[in-house]
């Protein structure tokens, strides 16, 4: 007769990934139904219509600030909920997560992190709409002078920072949302800072600090003129997903914490470095 | 003097239990985003002030957060009574808080910021505790969050809303028509804990 022993001291299996999958898909329910996200949904949409009709007071006016306005609302909805989200475990109204559960919290946290593909996708719509909708309309004015223009209108590079941003303010919410017991402090403070990061917009224009804003908003001044720069956008949007794999990374509490962590800053700091390269502002 | 003796003897627990992390974490933060800004070279804006309102006012509505309710909602004190203990401790709490962002105003930016009046605070801090009292009464363990980002929302929102005349309206209700406001507010505040147990 045999007699199997098994070390009562093995170590965990690792998670299937079919059930980060499958909690993935539940969180993205419950994502779909936070009251906050629509809130701020309904609002940006109402904003972006309204920007739209302004009349603008300057040249360019109406170009710079119809997208950071516009996904103003969805960001602050998104934080909420985020935070939200990833404090479920960590509550200090909750029970904390028993150790015999099916999924750690680090599966957990993956799968919170992937149903912030539901805000990041309404972004994207808005985005689509603004796109669609300015092209038919023939475009923005934009410069003043021999550089003027009535026919511009954003890329699809400019376009995509407000989904990325999402994702950024998502990824950073779920990370806050695990570290803390109480939520309520860190959703008020990440209010007056999503405000003063995107809201106050034109802050984040000036020399330098573009290259590291939430939204870089163009056109920026350059020797007398005003430019949009394709290629500058393009590695800010980098510079974004950067930012996004950074929050991932600060959620989780083992592999790939580390080698995600390291390799975000990387990206993020050459992306940066890219921008003050290739940026004539 | 029993009476005192009373009233200091029930205010004690309440000092432990109220949590004054909020207000302290939020003044903080402000206070570090001040002092950043200065060194950008921003200067404050009619706009921050109003911001920094709603957070202080939710700084309040996180203070209220009654943890020990279902443990002692059976105990013969009344809702009222320990509302009122809690204000007297987050409102001197609320009153440090506004006069060292004032100073931090004072000594970080050349131009002084043109915030709402003392009066738009004290109508967000009372709509906030009215949403807190009704929001209470079905799922109190939310109630604290919930009404701070309501009044956060609602500071903001004179930014986000729409130029449609009664949402514009609505949303600067509480710096526009404060009285209106602070009047309603401590109505309903007085009807959500009238006859109430703890």
């Amino acid at each position: 007769m045999t007699v199997v022993l098994e070390s009562l001291t093995s170590e965990t299996p690792p998670t299937d990934r079919s059930a980060i999958v499958e909690l993935a898909r539940i969180e993205s329910f419950r994502m779909s139904r936070r009251v906050s996200i629509w809130i701020g949904f309904a609002l940006s949409g109402l904003l972006a219509m309204t920007e739209a009709r302004n009349v603008e007071d300057w040249s360019s006016q109406k170009y710079q600030s119809l997208v950071p306005m516009a996904v103003l609302p969805l960001t602050i909805g998104v934080y909420v909920a985020g935070v939200r989200s990833g404090n479920r475990d960590r509550s200090h109204r909750r029970p904390p997560l028993a150790e015999e559960a099916p999924l750690d919290g680090d599966a957990r946290a993956w799968a919170r992190q992937a149903s912030l593909l539901v805000p990041v996708a309404m972004a994207v719509l808005l985005m689509a709409v603004i796109g669609v909708a300015s092209r038919i309309e023939g475009g923005f004015e934009v410069g003043a002078g021999l550089s003027r223009t009535d026919s511009a209108v954003h890329s699809v590079f400019e376009l995509a920072q407000p989904a990325l941003a999402v994702a950024v303010i998502g990824a950073a919410a779920v990370a806050i949302g695990r570290a803390l017991r109480r939520s309520g402090p860190a959703i008020v403070l990440g209010m007056v800072l999503l405000f003063f990061a995107v809201g106050v917009y034109w802050l984040w224009n000036d020399h330098l600090v573009y290259t590291t804003a939430l939204l870089q908003v163009q056109p920026m001044g350059f020797d007398r003129r005003e430019v949009i720069h394709t290629p500058t956008v393009i590695f800010h949007d980098l510079y974004l997903i950067g930012l996004a794999a950074l929050f991932v990374g600060l959620s989780l509490r083992q592999a790939p914490r580390r080698r995600l962590i390291g390799g975000s800053i990387a990206l993020a700091v050459v992306a940066v470095v890219a921008q003050l390269v290739v940026s004539p502002f | 003097m029993f009476r005192v003796d009373v009233a200091a003897q029930s205010l004690r627990p309440t000092l432990f239990a109220t949590p004054l992390r909020p207000m302290a974490a939020i003044t903080t933060g402000v206070l570090s985003i001040a002092v950043v800004s200065s060194w950008c070279g921003v200067q404050t804006s009619d706009v921050l002030g109003v911001v920094v309102a709603g957070a202080l006012a939710g700084g309040v509505a996180l203070g209220l957060d009654d943890e020990g309710n279902a443990s002692i909602r059976s105990s013969p004190t009344a809702a009222s009574v320990r509302l009122a203990h809690r204000l007297l401790i987050l409102i001197p709490a609320l009153l440090v808080a506004v006069g060292v962002l004032a100073v931090a105003d004072r000594v970080l930016f050349v131009e002084l910021s043109v915030g709402p009046s003392a009066l738009a605070l004290v109508a967000l801090v009372a709509g906030g505790i009215a949403v807190e009292v009704w929001w209470g009464r079905r799922r109190p363990e939310t109630a604290a969050e919930g009404a701070a980002v309501v009044v956060m929302a609602w500071a903001l929102s004179g930014s986000l809303a729409p130029d449609v005349w009664f949402v514009h309206r609505l949303a600067e209700a509480w710096h526009a028509d404060a009285p209106l406001v602070l009047g309603v507010s401590i109505v309903f505040v007085v009807a959500g804990v009238a006859g109430r147990g703890a």
